[in-house]
């Protein structure tokens, strides 16, 4: 049954023709002093605009003279495929033409806010799930305005009409006529407001393994990241920052007291050395004159009295504090009152700090003079970003013309709530006053503070008579992602996202008492949400002890999870699912299995890791499979490209990741000593779709946090060892 | 004032005899396919051919390449197996982010021109050097794999 689905009162959609033909089309989101907004009785249509008007910049659709179709996107292409995605759920309502479809990246305006994170903020595995029905429904009334356009062209009902491929055809009268010849007469028609949505069973786009429309320049170098970017006369700048990342975070800063001013001058090409609030900046022709001046900088940190923490320091406080009662998160039954005694299971379990490293380092290009400011850069927060710079600036947000570029990844790290990068690269501009590039190197970036925060996590849980936990507490001790910046009230907006117990209070196993309390840590180390954000370690933990709890059973870990999950049965099918796939309890000699679940944004996924250890080569992964049901797949292809990412992303931080500090300091500073998964290292990894239709849910973060407790209860399997403590080898070789 | 030979052409570039070839390419000569990543021959991201085989042109000093032929990723499509490594890599869906991509279809053209159809050891062994933040080293692998079926 098709849905018949309607613009909500405070969007519409804009459509006219282009100068010289063509269509432009706009969704536009009303203010809250729209005569429409809150009115009682049906809602009218939209009236082609008249001349003059100025929304035409905030299209979203071109349809030009040729039949080619260019499809604006507001969410940031950070290498999740949006600029792919995005684009097909449009596509596939207006019936387009795939193979004439373009994509290009929107400005930033209000336009093209996702409704789910309020703003351009590409985060939180919401791009394709507050999208989906916004895209659809602006390609389902541009394609109605195509249809009644030929239907008056040819004198005929417009249900007499059908689409296919950018083309109206009128069976009955043998003829058909391309968007691109319609698209001007469209233009003038009126605008739906409650265009009919397709059946899912009628997709011919969605649905579809359809190539990336960014693959093929990013195969031949020639997408233009943030750090490619070139305006003529731009200088570029490299900042010497505080060691101890504490002095990110404004007040409290460790302060530059003295440097080498003329020693880093006296490089060719530097052309002046500044000081502001983020440090003292070396501007130079280019990279390499500024890294050489800044090379000779040597500069004197003044320290703030603030304490000035250390990875040992904070394990011992985290530890201590695991033993006494945190803020109630969620109670349920007795809670976790009986929960004492011999009967009871305990296990502790530790991650340490952990740094985004997108292999794009961070960067900004700004052009900045008296009254006007130009961005570009890659981010995930666009709009957020530019209401810094213009703070910083001391000029309106309207005064800021921002663009958002693609990003050489970015995991969370481009989502800065302290939009810490622009913020400083405004700092250099307002001083400046010339187009510059600020660049991070790849020791700034790893040396930056904003990490995943570290985290101790206690589980504790007492078995009933047939072996299942009848009660079960969670304690958790870890910084708040939001509190420590200032920004409680964005505790709410995200829901589960951006709370720190995400995988704790959404259990999704029957146990009858259950207490989940935390306790939050104001360390001064500023941390920020990176893919999966909490989940991350709080699946790793429960998924761990729910392995542990199986052994005390005495029960195989899948029929273990299957009893807990007989009221979860999207769940059940993935784990089944994953089991089947991954040949569970069957492995090759020498190999062995471990198994974890997880539930999250609408999606569904459980997986197996496959691995062995051996006194000789130590520990060695063979193979990985997820079972995913996310409802529908938009593109199984890049749906199936995101889990293997997540595979490698979690696998990396679990064996290798970790940020320690000594004295504030950061030990860590490029991929000698903070390593990822390499080619040799990576099992073969499969993924199997079963998916059970629907709304989409979102899977950019859904294939993380499982999978290193799956491959932590292979080791086990492997070697009767529970490592409680990340990364994996402190406790395992790994070569 | 080093003279480099890069894609087939001579460039006097006014550049010290220390500064790396990776930052005469982007900065001097604005060929920014070719990345930084990490500044210390850890990841990839800048790999170029010299004389055709892979070199991390963050650590490689301009006043040392001499009369070497240097290929970037600008120009690697222009060979057959650079072309048809590109075009795998878009079918598979290979790229991500695709900001490691550059150094990736370097060093498979590299290890291609050498086997023509390698193992997985050999794609391990020339592969390794080069990281994929977003992880696409299964699919990396499947499309050299491809590439050599049709060679």
């Amino acid at each position: 049954m098709a849905a018949r689905d309607h613009w909500s009162r405070r969007e519409f959609l804009r459509v006219s023709a282009m100068a010289g033909g063509g269509l432009l089309a706009a969704c536009s989101f009303q203010q809250d002093s729209d005569p429409l907004a809150g009115g009682a009785g049906p809602e009218p249509e939209v009236p082609p605009p008249g001349p003059g008007d100025s929304w035409q910049a905030n299209a979203f659709v071109r349809i030009a003279p040729d039949n080619r179709i260019t499809i604006l996107v507001g969410s940031a292409e950070i290498g999740q495929g949006t600029s792919t995605a995005v684009p097909m759920m449009l596509a596939e309502e207006l019936d387009a033409d795939w193979s004439l479809v373009g994509w290009e990246q929107s400005p930033t305006a209000r336009d093209y806010a996702n409704p789910k994170t309020f703003s351009q903020l590409t985060a939180g595995s919401a791009t394709i799930v507050g999208l989906y029905r916004p895209q659809r429904r602006a390609g389902a009334a541009i394609r109605a305005m195509l249809v009644r356009a030929a239907a008056k062209r040819w004198g005929v009902s417009e249900d007499s009409l059908r689409t296919e491929a950018s083309r109206v055809i009128d069976d009955a009268g043998g003829r058909s006529a391309s968007y691109g010849e319609l698209a001007s007469e469209a233009a003038q028609q009126r605008a739906p407001t409650n265009p009919t949505l397709k059946n899912p069973a009628d997709f011919r786009i969605i649905g579809q393994a359809k190539r990336r429309l960014d693959g093929a320049d990013k195969a031949k170098g020639a997408t233009v990241f943030g750090s490619d970017f070139h305006i003529p006369g731009m200088l570029t700048a490299l900042i010497a920052r505080p060691p101890a990342p504490i002095g990110r975070l404004g007040s409290g800063a460790d302060t530059p007291e003295r440097w080498n001013h003329e020693a880093a001058l006296a490089v060719p090409g530097v052309e002046a050395v500044l000081a502001v609030d983020a440090g003292v900046v070396v501007v130079a022709q280019d990279f390499w004159a500024a890294k050489q001046g800044r090379d000779r900088l040597d500069v004197q940190w003044k320290r703030s009295s603030k304490p000035h923490i250390g990875s040992g320091e904070q394990r011992q406080r985290y530890t201590a504090k695991l033993d006494s009662p945190g803020l109630v998160l969620q109670r349920k039954g007795r809670g976790a009152q009986g929960l004492r005694g011999s009967g009871v299971i305990s296990a502790d379990y530790h991650f340490p700090y952990l740094a985004h490293a997108p292999m794009e380092p961070l960067n900004v290009v700004i052009d900045h003079a008296p009254g006007r400011c130009e961005i570009w850069t890659g981010t995930q927060w666009p709009d957020g970003d530019r209401g810094v710079a213009a703070r910083v600036l001391g000029m309106q947000t309207s005064q800021v013309k921002f663009h958002t570029l693609p990003s050489g990844g970015s995991f969370g790290r481009r989502a800065c709530s302290a939009h810490d990068f622009v913020d400083e690269a405004a700092q250099v501009a307002k001083v400046l006053q010339k187009p510059v590039k600020v660049l991070w190197t790849r020791e700034d970036d790893i040396r930056g503070g904003y990490y995943r925060p570290s985290a101790s996590c206690r589980l504790s849980a007492e078995l009933d008579t047939q072996g299942l936990p009848a009660s079960l507490s969670a304690r958790l001790v870890t910084q708040s992602l939001v509190g420590n910046i200032g920004l409680d009230e964005l505790a709410t907006l995200g829901g589960a996202e951006s709370n720190s117990a995400q995988g704790l209070t959404d259990l999704p196993y029957a146990i009858p008492n259950l207490l989940v309390d935390a306790h939050n840590s104001y360390d001064p180390v500023p941390v920020l949400w990176m893919r999966s954000v909490s989940a991350g370690f709080n699946v790793h933990a429960r998924e761990c002890f729910i392995d542990e709890l199986a052994q005390a059973a005495g029960q195989d870990p899948l029929q273990y999870r299957r009893r807990l999950l007989q009221a979860q049965p999207r769940l059940l099918a993935v784990l089944d699912a994953a089991a089947s796939a991954a040949g569970w309890g069957a492995p090759p000699a020498g190999h062995h299995q471990g198994i974890a679940v997880f539930s999250a944004y609408g999606s569904h996924i459980a997986q197996v890791v496959e691995a062995s250890v051996d006194e000789t080569s130590g520990l060695k992964l063979h193979r990985v499979v997820s079972a995913v049901d996310c409802g529908t797949a938009i593109n199984p292809d890049l749906l199936i490209a995101q889990i293997e990412s997540a595979v490698v992303f979690s696998l990396s931080s679990a064996m290798f990741g970790e940020i320690t500090l000594e004295d504030g300091v950061p030990q860590q500073s490029n991929f000698q000593d903070y390593p990822m998964l390499r080619m040799y290292q990576t099992p073969r990894i499969d993924t199997v779709l079963v998916n059970s239709g629907g709304e989409p849910g979102g899977v950019g973060e859904l294939g993380v946090p499982a999978v290193s407790a799956a491959l932590a209860n292979a080791i086990f399997a492997a070697s009767g060892q529970r490592i409680r403590e990340l990364p994996l080898r402190k406790h395992v070789r790994i070569e | 004032m080093p003279t480099i030979r890069i894609n087939g052409a001579d460039h006097a570039v006014d550049a010290p005899q220390d500064k790396p070839l990776l930052w005469v390419l982007r900065d001097d000569l604005r060929l920014t396919g070719t990345k930084y990543g990490c500044g210390r021959a850890l990841c990839g991201a800048c790999t170029v051919h010299v004389d055709g085989q892979p070199a991390r042109a963050c650590v490689l000093p301009c006043g040392t390449l001499g009369e070497r032929e240097v290929t970037t990723v600008e120009a690697i499509g222009g060979s057959e197996i650079g072309r048809r490594v590109q075009q795998a890599w878009a079918e598979m869906n290979v790229p991500q982010c695709g900001y490691c991509q550059s150094g990736q279809v370097m060093a498979a053209a590299a290890l291609l021109e050498r086997i023509p159809h390698p193992t997985d050891r050999d794609i391990d062994q020339a592969m390794s050097g080069n990281l994929c933040r977003c992880g696409m080293y299964t699919r990396i692998r499947a499309a050299i794999h491809r590439v050599a079926e049709g060679l």
